[in-house]
């Protein structure tokens, strides 16, 4: 499906999608209240078959999140990038480890170094740290007097 | 037979039996031959934690040839290998492992630091809660390579100090 073909589809299924331009991939915005619902249409709606979450990324932008879920569909071969702003103090967003299984280990992840909560995640433990480690390091404000060099 | 008529000038090669006025005594040191042998047959430990192995893998293969000097026969456990040579960063979940691979090779044995990370924690220095700074915190090391990472030739380089220090008894 072609760029103009996959937004027109978005723009049925979505309440007024929020459409970024100039990126690679089409990229939508989703409010975080409303994804678990949209990840599962995003799956299971015919044409669209995003039945692949390739990559799962949380930016720190020191006055939000950003969780970044990259799409594909192996039957149509078409990508979507989808983008939820999250609160800095509370980040906390719906699991897709129901929709796609392969979020389980993505979304313990930014757990483990950005401290995203993941409502429903079925095993939201550390992945990469120590279970006793105290904060989140990939934070920009993370502080490690023990370990760190400051510059 | 008159010592002095061999002295051609040429440093004595180790090993050489010299003919003495008493007879044919072999008249050597031993711990020589013993370093000599040593340096020519280094085997090192199958071991890369970043971009420096794939520099690794290359002076091992035939564009550089490190079997040229001796260390073609890498060995995949640290029990039968006489150098380790740290190929990249070393973090501090890899230093308990690194330490246990030391204790593990037979004595004597030898470690180069190669590239940055393993020399200092490079590039990672500053503002990283995961590298250890330098691997001679965990293990002591013998030769350091600088770069980032060290071309073949660097390493090259650095082997053969490092059999230099083995022929004078350096380490």
């Amino acid at each position: 499906m072609s760029k103009e073909e996959l937004k027109a589809r978005l723009e049925e299924l979505l309440t007024s999608p929020v459409f970024e331009e100039g990126a690679e991939w089409t990229t939508v915005a989703v409010d975080p209240a409303g994804w678990g619902g949209v990840a599962r249409q995003l799956r299971s709606t015919d044409g669209l078959d995003f039945d692949y979450l390739f990559c799962v990324t949380a930016v720190d932008w020191k006055t939000h999140f950003t969780m970044v879920y990259h799409l594909t569909s192996t039957l149509h071969r078409h990508v979507l990038v989808v983008k939820i702003k999250l609160d800095r103090e509370r980040p906390e967003v719906a699991t897709v480890s129901d929709v796609w299984k392969t979020a389980e280990f993505h979304e313990r992840e930014a757990y483990d170094l950005f401290g995203v909560v993941f409502t429903g995640h079925p095993d939201l433990r550390r992945l990469f740290m120590t279970d006793e480690w105290k904060g989140w390091p990939l934070r920009k404000d993370y502080e490690d007097p023990v370990n760190m060099i400051k510059l | 037979m008159d010592v002095n008529s061999q002295d051609t000038g040429n440093k004595p090669f180790p090993g050489d039996v010299h003919p003495t006025a008493g007879g044919g005594i072999l008249v050597t040191r031993l711990d020589e031959v013993i370093n000599w042998a040593r340096s020519n047959s280094l085997w090192p430990l199958v071991f890369g934690t970043s971009c420096c192995a794939i520099e690794m893998m290359s002076t091992a293969a035939p564009k550089y040839d490190w079997s040229r000097f001796g260390f073609e026969v890498a060995r995949a456990t640290p029990r039968q290998a006489d150098v380790i040579i740290i190929a990249g960063t070393i973090v501090n979940k890899m230093a308990p492992v690194l330490r246990r691979l030391y204790d593990q090779m037979p004595d004597p044995k030898y470690v180069v630091a190669m590239g940055a990370c393993a020399t200092s924690g490079g590039p990672f220095f500053y503002n990283t809660y995961s590298v250890v700074k330098g691997a001679d915190h965990v293990i002591p090391v013998d030769v350091y390579v600088a770069g980032c990472p060290p071309r073949p030739e660097a390493l090259l380089h650095a082997l053969i100090a490092l059999q230099e220090k083995i022929r004078r008894g350096i380490p």
